[in-house]
């Protein structure tokens, strides 16, 4: 996939939809029809962060506040340390005094598919595997003298089943929490032969929870383990307030759902408690 | 430095010499005199009020560089109606009192005229998830939509 392919054309796509749905679905829940007409991918997973601390930008009484330039722009201060909103990470450190999450919509998918960046520079080109291509603070893994020049997807297995939720309070926002499941069942009785689980909004890079992917897989999933495993990725969840707290039971019950949904497509029918 | 470029819009070519930094929104409203596009959220892409039909798609003007703009097929809602004939998208928002303010309303026509054109029969879902972008303080929505469902049955007539 080129770098420069529109959003609008992988969410309309019928190859897309066919082989990498959760694609189709993360691009056709981003932003609105005249952003993605004109949006690309490449574009999309290179952007900085979205915090409203470090863009400033909105022409409120915040704005008169005049904040101090946060760490990103040289400053010393994270405004948004303290706050208890929808917006910043809960899980994980800050990287380089940001708590900012990763802004890119796609992120998430693109790596429950297990995509790689093509990088282009002065030496030639390598793959960046997007798991690692995400460093937090808005920053990417390309090197200054580098381009990113398209993404490589490997067809997923055949017969798997997989899922994208996104939540955000403005749907024409990026995500506040976004998911994305893959789940590939072993042919016949019902057990998990993988478990893929990525968690977009809640820490500084998007999360791939393996602990909880690991107890799902080699075991015929209830709702009760669905349940334990949506509870467990959040553990440790810092919650300031309401926002917080729901942000993290917001994210428990989306994971919760994005498995069901991606078992459900793998063929393991309704799952029952 | 500025650089001359030609815009086709409406069908017209136009010789314009523009920075490059300009937005295509500012130059169809300052250089060309189309105002029916408009800046309504002061350039972020926010409001949808900016709307033009780009080589077939519905885009922001106001993210668009103007010089990007060369070489495309840009229609504004200047360019709809031929002559005293309304485009049927503009005569439904007539009809179901879908117009109040107008200020969002070419936006809005635009984006419904790029939906139709791609979907002839759009469920009502599909309409309100097209006109996502494309802000309305006035109206509620509900008659705008229903303006959409209106001239989508008339194309399907047609």
């Amino acid at each position: 996939m080129g770098a420069l392919t529109l959003l609008r054309t992988i969410e309309r796509s019928p190859r897309v939809e066919r082989k990498w749905g959760i694609l189709s679905d993360a691009a056709g829940a981003l932003a609105t029809l005249q952003i993605r007409n004109a949006g690309t991918i490449g574009g999309n997973i290179c952007q900085t962060v979205k915090c409203v601390y470090y863009n400033q930008s909105q022409v409120t009484d915040f704005m008169r506040k005049s904040l101090d330039p946060c760490w990103k722009r040289g400053g010393a201060v994270c405004h948004a340390a303290g706050e208890d909103d929808l917006q910043h990470s809960m899980l994980g450190g800050t990287v380089k005094g940001c708590v900012a999450s990763t802004a890119s919509d796609m992120a998430t998918p693109l790596i429950a598919l297990g995509g790689r960046v093509r990088a282009l520079g002065p030496g030639g080109e390598r793959l960046i595997p997007l798991e690692d291509f995400f460093l937090g603070a808005g920053e990417t893994a390309l090197r200054p003298n580098e381009i990113v020049t398209g993404l490589l997807l490997p067809e997923p297995p055949p017969g798997a089943g997989s899922s994208y939720l996104k939540y955000s309070p403005d749907l024409r926002a990026h995500a506040a929490v976004n998911v994305a499941a893959l789940v590939e069942l072993v042919p016949g009785d019902g057990v998990c032969k993988e478990v893929r689980l990525v968690l977009g909004g809640v820490a500084p890079t998007p999360l791939r929870p393996r602990a909880e992917e690991e107890k799902l897989t080699g075991e015929k999933v209830s709702a009760a383990s669905i349940e334990a495993a949506a509870r467990s990725a959040l553990e440790g969840a810092r919650a300031r307030g309401p926002a917080g707290r729901f942000k993290r039971k917001k994210a428990e019950v989306m994971v919760a759902e994005a498995l069901r949904l991606a078992l459900e497509r793998a063929g393991a029918g309704e799952v029952r408690a | 430095m500025k650089r001359i470029i030609n815009l086709n819009v409406n069908g017209l070519e136009h010789e314009v010499v523009v920075e490059p930094h300009r937005v295509l929104l500012d130059v169809l409203r300052e250089e060309l005199d189309y105002t029916g596009a408009k800046r309504g959220c002061d350039g972020t892409g926010e409001c949808g009020s900016c709307t033009v039909i780009m080589d077939g798609r519905a885009v922001y003007s106001c993210l668009v560089l103007a010089v990007e703009a060369e070489g495309k097929e840009i229609i504004t809602i200047e360019g709809l109606a031929r002559g005293a004939e309304l485009h049927p998208v503009q005569e439904a928002f007539i009809e179901h009192g879908a117009i109040q303010c107008g200020f969002c309303t070419p936006g809005m026509v635009l984006t419904a005229k790029a939906l139709l054109d791609e979907n002839r029969a759009p469920t009502e879902a599909e309409v309100r998830e097209a006109l996502r972008g494309n802000l309305c303080r006035c109206t509620g929505y509900a008659k705008i939509v229903q303006a959409v469902l209106a001239a989508s049955q008339g194309v399907e007539a047609a």
